[in-house]
């Protein structure tokens, strides 16, 4: 027996030894993706995560695409021809609830990118002697990105007021947002308020104020760089926005100073060279930089929105969209005889015939896949503010007119131009330039907020009925998600 | 050794000539088949007198004249001692044991005797499985194990089923049982990335399955530490055995179809109703019945389309025996399935080899190889989890289009609507149905090929008596090959003119394991047994996949023909991980009385934070053997008990299977922004993330009567789980990664009974009637969610259907309490509850909807004014427990002379089904409805009827927007598992042509379910292997019903 006894005692050593060999196992390391302590580590890993910033916001749920559309579907201007409650028939009915989807799902997109700005901003300030003293950034470029990080949150913001708030007007000391402003990673933090919605646009504007001086000017041109990042340009048109909601016009007039020249032809006096271009179809056609765009958000072949994302999906009729959203004829906008029949946006359209009736559809969305921009802002509503602004300040001035005039004769050049004695008064002067925005900006998300920041009732469409201001429907409910979880937000009334 | 051999055998033979009185011959020959037994020991009871049978089962031995009793023996057959008398012929016929309690039991890293097995382990023999026509073994095991529960989704081929042992054992965990096969801890669950599901175990040959254990409780399980909480199935295949070249062929085909279709509206119905639809809606008729060009009424049932008889067959080879040093098995099995849905189709090749050599006493080695090779197809079936609501799913697309379309027009082609993308409308003014199931049927496919191989090599080694070291080193590697691609013309591929996308994934598993067994006997009476081991495991997936759209040219059908659009494609995987153990177990008994068993294991698992990395788990029993106490033999309880044992057993065992891999970091994930690297926070971690625990209890009684004729075993257990890994729902205002974070902090217990016989009600040398039948009780509560968590959501794609919360049982369904139609105005009655915000008293009130009305007016009080929406947030309400409170199945074998007949029952009580589809059946959009819409729709005041009045549009009323009481069912079923009838055939003349016996025999799968549900099948999983939404039938195709006919041919 003895000489078998020392191979088996052998195996067992060399097995027991060598069966803890592998402890490093223990501790492997992702091979795809990017530990957050080392994520400030490079000079390209902070880029990327500026980059990372715009691309949260460029979500097929927020800016990529249905933020846009469900701004504009809550309009009159539309009729719903699927019937599919999954790409907005609620929102087009106004009978959302906490649980419903696109309440649920873009609240969680624009805070996903708020909390990814935070975690920048933090992370940018905790390694700031690393990144500067190590070459990572210059000063310039830690600055500037400091700026876009700000200028996205302040966008954010806004936009989540815009739906989930009731308007400035009605009331500055209803329930505003819930300002997150630390970085979330714990499972700490689940209650906070709301603040009021006056502390909302002030936390908004500090975060444009705040990024402003920090952000490039531009100069030149308009390109695809100028166009898809904050400068400053971008903020000051941002600004005369928020301004005009909380109708303040003097600010208003101040931010879009800064980006329009006194008199026609309007154009940007320092910076990138905004203005009003020619031929309307060509700023919703590649390579989409005309001096139009301020800000938009890229789509390409790899980036697209998703599917049932995209603002083309909704508004473009079939083969590039689904027939989701024709135009409908009897709108305040599309019935109103002051929108001219070969007005460039009322030209811009196609039909479908969908269950035997043909229909219009907009066509600023024209690519398929949906690779085209998605505009964020635009130098024509820059004028519109500032013609807003000016006559409700000044009175209808001939700078009102000529703003106005700006936009309406590039859609309608044979037209006769406005006057200053084309309106009564101010108020007759901003009901027209309303309807001005509503063929403008068609399709642009804008409407929602126009109706709003008036406190107008949302007209009837369809079998729709009209929403008054004092309807529950007129603002987005906060969703059950975040109600579920947060035991400090209040519903909104 | 030859030296001594020899002197032995001149010795005996010197003894004989000594000896020698008389002389007694004779034939050992099988029960099974009659065929001669060689190799049999026969001795002379009291003495070292023996001898063995030869080749064709004779024997002869000299018996000294005080001789009175021949005994033989055989291992796995009776041992049967024989009178002498007076004979000098004595033939015996030896049957398999006969007391299955001497049987072994496969437990945890070793062997034991039944009757010597104190923890809670349920045995199938593969023999049971074998003939029954599933495509994985796991399906098979329905009903024939106490507490385990086997719930197959629906009839798509390969689809994973649900197994539960002793229910639900996790929330956001996995509540699956580890398989092991072979030693080896194998890969399980849907791995597929496309359409087509892929069970992994479905690899596994059921024809080369010697037994399937089922460990329970923690005491058998916590030799597996942290894999154990949800139970452990051993799987063993097949080793050869001594006797004769055992030489089989398996074969059988057969024909599945669907069984209980819905009943759909014909022609005549879709048109009456949806335009009375349209009327009460105010509207124009917008549909007319059709002729063909020969005047025929156009009315499809696109059951047809979607569904078929589909034609499946099987062959299993195996080549089996063994040596005194050596065994060794090979087989080859080939299946080819047709499933019951269009272009569903599974086909498998299958290799085993196992071998077993003792080379001296002290050094054996052994290896396991299986190689399967899986080819299978499925078209988008709306069947499997997360895909319920696909245009594409085939289960829907055969009963929303409408019967007024033809499949084909009248020039042959495919009667699509393509710009709209939809069938074709013909002269009708609205939709008609989605996409055209027979072309995408024919034009689409998602197929999937997976190589499989699972092996392991070990040693033995005898380091001195009772002392055996042994190592053995499993791979498990598993390639996956998932093809999908849309035609771009119709169908999901319109979009984006035609897509494809190719996955290619790779597991890859090494398992080493390192043990030490003792076992000795102190005293004659102390019998000790102890094991001592070490394990590692290391896992790798490794996966990659491409997207191309744009097909060039139709004539392309292939991922890697011509597209002129690259897209991104579909997430790749890479991930790993590393279990690293030292585990032990002491087994002792005195006198085979009084037994103790404890065992101990130590995890290190790599996906937890570097604090946590370890845990430890312990499971220990006491039992106590009643028959073996003197007292107890000589009372005369003694005679009619052959088997009575109390047993007890506790534990804490863990759970961390479906974490991720890398659960306790925080992570950043990469991207573009207009062609520009992104970098983007992506995953938050969690430091703190530890095992799950669950702390399991039981007791038992087993006993068995009249020499084991009736066995009987009831066991009552409790299983307190702390630490659940939860999801933990986080505010979205925080702008979380997923709006979760994985954390301990949830608490469940399952607490049940378990109560099997196994009786053998006739034996006579003609007949034999056998039957099993267990009954369980199960309960299962959660107990604590976190903190500011009052309820976790389950949801069916888009669809919220399920709430689990404290008090109630996991995944509660949720919805809306509804009370029929109101006769007068033919209004669904819903129930609006509204909370006094100071008080927090619930007020309930009826109100009633009309969808004709403009929006706001559609909800109206009981008074005439207008009520806010029904909505689950607000109104929503528990509906019913999906679990089943009372399960279990009941088999009877019968053998009469050549014939054997067997009819296996499953059933299950006590729970509620979700049955979505009947909201969908019931839909009053362009959606085709089942008949019952067209025949009991109310039409006129004082109507009683659970169908309101149909108004064009309406997808409230009857459940198509939120989950509502009247389509919550009860799911109580009992089933006929399967129903069979063989007969064997054993002849002169068959024996001639080398074939011991042949058993023909024919079968019913799925024969019959008798229940009050109303929906396809109570035993349903549209959210496949889930614990928040069990219980859901939603757009799901139905089972399928499969005879078949087979062979079985021993050589």
């Amino acid at each position: 027996m003895k000489k078998y006894m020392k191979f088996p005692i052998l195996v067992l050593l060399v097995a027991l030894v060598f069966g803890s060999c592998h402890k490093e196992l223990l501790d492997p390391v992702p091979r795809t993706a990017i530990s957050d302590l080392t994520a400030f580590e490079t000079r390209d890993r902070i880029i990327g995560q500026v980059n990372g910033m715009y691309a949260s916001f460029k979500n097929g749920q927020y800016l990529g695409g249905r933020y846009i559309v469900y701004n504009d579907i809550r309009s009159d201007d539309y009729l719903n021809l699927q019937q599919n409650g999954v790409t907005g028939l609620l929102t087009w009915g106004h009978n959302l609830t906490p649980s419903t989807n696109e309440v649920q799902n873009l609240w969680a997109a624009v805070y996903a990118a708020v909390n990814r700005v935070n975690l920048f901003l933090e992370g940018l300030e905790a390694n700031k002697d690393k990144i500067i003293s190590g070459n990572l950034l210059t000063q310039a470029e830690f600055d500037q990105f400091k700026g876009e990080a700000l200028a996205l949150r302040g966008l954010a913001y806004f936009h989540l007021a815009q739906l989930y708030a009731r308007p400035y007007k009605q009331n500055p000391a209803g329930l505003g947002m819930i300002l997150r402003l630390k970085a979330m990673k714990s499972g700490a933090d689940n209650a906070q308020a709301r603040a009021t919605i006056a502390e909302t646009y002030t936390q908004i504007l500090k975060d444009f104020n705040d990024a402003e001086p920090l952000l490039p000017l531009g100069s030149g041109a308009n390109t695809v760089a100028t166009v898809t990042l904050m400068h400053k340009g971008t903020v000051a048109a941002l600004k005369s926005r928020v301004y005009l909601h909380m109708e303040n016009w003097d600010k208003v007039i101040e931010e879009a100073n800064k980006i329009v020249s006194a008199a026609a032809p309007f154009t940007a006096p320092t910076g990138v060279s905004y203005g009003i271009v020619e031929n309307f179809e060509s700023i919703f056609k590649p390579p989409y930089t005309t001096a139009e765009s301020i800000f938009s958000m890229p789509m390409t072949a790899t980036e697209l929105p998703g599917t049932q994302n995209g603002v083309a999906h909704y508004f473009s009729a079939s083969t590039i969209g689904n027939n989701e959203y024709p135009i409908n004829a009897s709108s305040v906008v599309w019935s109103s005889t002051a929108f001219p029949a070969d007005d460039a946006r009322r030209v811009l359209t196609s039909t479908a015939t969908v269950g035997g009736t043909e229909y219009k559809f907009i066509k600023k969305y024209q690519s398929f896949p949906h690779t085209d921009y998605i505009p964020v802002i635009r130098y024509a509503e820059v004028l519109l503010n500032l013609a807003e602004a000016e006559a409700r300040k000044n009175g209808v001035n001939a700078r009102a007119v000529a703003l106005l005039n700006a936009v309406f004769m590039r859609a309608n050049p044979a037209a006769t131009a406005f006057t200053t004695g084309s309106f009564a008064n101010a108020d007759a002067f901003v009901d027209r330039l309303m309807l001005e925005r509503n063929m403008e900006f068609l399709g642009e998300g804008l409407r929602s907020g126009d109706v709003q920041r008036k406190l107008a009732p949302f007209a009837a469409k369809g079998t729709v009925g009209a929403v008054p201001v004092t309807s529950i429907a007129y603002v987005w409910p906060i969703p059950q998600s975040e109600l579920n979880t947060n035991n400090l937000v209040q519903e909104n009334p | 050794m030859r030296k001594i051999t020899l002197m032995l055998a001149c010795f005996l033979m010197t003894m004989q000539v000594v000896f020698a009185q008389r002389m007694i011959s004779g034939t050992v020959t099988s029960a099974d088949d009659g065929s001669g037994l060689p190799g049999v020991t026969v001795v002379v009871k009291g003495t070292t007198l023996g001898t063995t049978t030869d080749m064709s089962g004779k024997y002869q031995i000299d018996v000294p004249a005080t001789a009175r009793t021949l005994v033989f023996s055989f291992i796995g057959l009776k041992t049967q001692e024989i009178e002498i008398g007076g004979r000098t012929v004595i033939n015996v016929v030896m049957s398999t044991d006969a007391t299955a309690l001497d049987e072994i039991v496969v437990v945890g890293y070793g062997v034991q005797t039944k009757r010597e097995v104190s923890g809670a382990i349920a045995t199938v023999k593969g023999e049971s499985l074998r003939t029954i026509p599933v495509q994985t073994f796991d399906q098979a095991l329905q009903g024939k194990a106490a507490g385990v529960t086997v719930t197959v989704p629906n009839a798509v081929l390969g689809n994973p089923p649900v197994i539960r042992v002793r229910g639900f054992n996790s929330i956001s965990a996995s509540s699956s049982p580890l398989y092991i096969i072979d030693g080896v801890p194998v890969f399980t669950g849907d791995i597929s990335r496309n359409a087509n599901p892929v069970n992994p175990l479905g690899d596994i040959n059921p024809s080369d399955i010697e037994s399937i254990e089922v460990l329970k409780d923690a005491s058998a399980t916590a030799i597996y530490g942290s894999r154990a909480a949800n139970g452990v199935i051993i799987i063993t295949t097949k080793r050869g055995k001594q006797g004769k070249v055992n030489v089989t062929y398996d074969a059988s085909m057969g024909y599945s179809s669907p069984y209980r279709l819905y009943d759909l509206m014909n022609a005549e119905q879709y048109v009456a109703t949806k335009n009375k639809a349209r009327e009460n809606a105010g509207l124009a008729p917008a549909y007319f019945l059709n002729y063909d060009k020969d005047g025929n009424l156009i009315d499809t049932d696109w059951n047809d389309v979607v569904y078929r008889t589909g034609f499946q067959h099987s062959h299993a080879l195996s080549v089996s025996g063994a040596t005194p040093s050596t065994n060794y098995m090979f087989s080859a099995g080939y299946s080819n399935n047709d499933g019951i849905i269009r272009t569903n189709s599974l086909e498998r090749k299958s290799y085993r080899f196992n071998l077993d050599h003792k080379i001296n006493k002290v050094l054996s080695l052994g290896a396991n190889a299986g190689y399967t090779n899986i080819f299978a197809n499925a078209p988008q079936t709306g069947s499997i989890a997360g895909a319920n609501f696909a245009t594409a799913g085939a289960g829907r697309l055969a009963f929303v289009t409408s019967p007024i379309v033809p499949v084909f027009l009248d020039n042959g082609d495919y009667n699509i609507d393509y710009p709209n993308n939809r069938v074709g409308l013909l002269n009708n003014l609205q939709p008609v149905g989605f996409f055209h199931p027979q072309f995408v049927f024919d034009k689409n496919y998602n197929n999937s090929q997976s190589d499989r191989f699972i092996g392991t090599f070990y040693g033995n080694v005898t380091i001195m008596e009772g002392l055996i070291f042994r190592s053995s080193y499993g791979i498990d590697y598993n390639q996956l090959e998932s093809k999908t691609f849309w035609h771009p013309q119709h169908g999901d591929g319109r979009t984006n003119g035609g897509e494809a996308y190719n996955y290619f994934d790779r597991r890859r598993r090494w398992n080493w394991t390192n043990t030490l067994n003792y076992n000795k006997t102190f005293a004659e009476k102390v019998n000790f047994a102890a094991l001592l081991g070490t394990e590692e495991q290391y896992t790798q997936f490794d996966g990659w996949s491409g997207r191309r759209s744009g097909l060039a040219d139709p004539f392309f059908t292939d991922y890697q023909g011509s597209f002129t659009t690259p897209q991104q494609p579909p997430a790749a995987l890479l991930s790993e991980n590393f279990f690293t153990s030292v585990f032990g177990r002491v087994n002792a008994n005195f006198d085979r009385r009084y037994y103790v068993e404890a065992s101990l294991r130590r995890d290190g698992f790599s996906g937890l934070s570097k604090n946590n990395k370890y845990g430890n788990f312990y499971g220990a029993s006491l039992m106590w053997n009643i028959t073996n106490e003197g007292f107890f033999k000589e009372s005369s309880l003694g005679n009619i008990f052959s088997d009575l044992r109390l047993k007890a057993s506790t534990g804490r065992v863990g759970n961390i299977s479906g974490v991720s891999d890398f659960a306790s970091l925080f992570l950043y994930g990469a991207g573009t922004y207009n062609g520009n690297a992104s970098l983007f926070f992506n995953q938050a971690g969690n430091e703190d993330l530890q095992w799950e625990t669950s702390n399991k209890f039981d007791v038992g009684l087993a006993f068995a009567l009249f020499n084991d004729k009736y066995q009987f075993e009831i066991n009552y257990f409790n299983n307190n789980i702390d630490g659940l890994i939860l999801n933990v729902p986080q505010s979205p205002s925080k702008g979380i990664p997923g709006n979760t974070l994985p954390m301990n902090v949830g608490s469940m217990f399952n607490t049940g009974i378990e109560f099997s016989v196994t009786s053998t009600n006739i034996r006579t040398s003609k007949l034999l009637w056998t039957t099993t039948f267990n009954f369980n009780y199960l309960k299962n509560e959660v107990t604590s969610l976190a903190d500011g968590v009052p309820f976790l959501v389950g949801v069916t794609q888009l669809e919220t259907t399920n709430r689990s919360f404290v008090g109630q049982p996991l995944g509660t369904i949720w919805g809306v309490e509804t009370d029929g139609v109101d006769p007068a105005t033919g209004r669904r009655i819903f129930y609006r509850r509204d909370v006094n915000p100071t008080t927090g008293e619930v007020t309930r009130s009826k109100v009633y909807f009309d969808f004709s009305k403009p929006a706001a007016q559609r909800w109206q009080n009981e008074d005439g004014t207008f009520s806010r929406p029904i909505d689950i947030a607000n109104d929503g309400v528990a509906l019913g427990s999906p679990i089943p409170k009372f399960f279990g199945g009941l088999d009877n074998n019968l053998s009469f002379g050549n014939f054997d007949f067997n009819l296996g029952l499953t059933y299950a009580l006590g729970f509620y089904v979700y049955n979505g589809s009947k909201a969908g059946l019931r839909d009053q959009r362009n959606w085709n409805n089942s008949a019952e819409v067209a025949e009991k729709y109310w039409q006129n005041p004082g109507d009683v009827t659970d169908i309101p009045k149909p108004i064009w549009g309406d997808n409230i009323s009857n459940g198509s927007s939120m989950v509502q009481q009247q389509n919550v069912e009860k799911g109580d079923f009992v089933k006929v598992r399967n129903i069979g009838l063989g007969y064997t055939v054993k002849n002169d003349f068959l024996r001639k042509a080398s074939i011991s016996s042949v058993r023909l025999y024919t079968q019913i799968f799925n024969a019959y379910v008798f229940t009050g549900y109303t929906g396809a099948d109570p035993e349903i999983s549209s959210n496949g292997d889930t614990n928040l939404t069990p219980g859901i039938d939603r757009n799901t195709v139905p089972q399928a019903r499969t005879i078949s006919f087979g062979m079985n041919l021993v050589f």
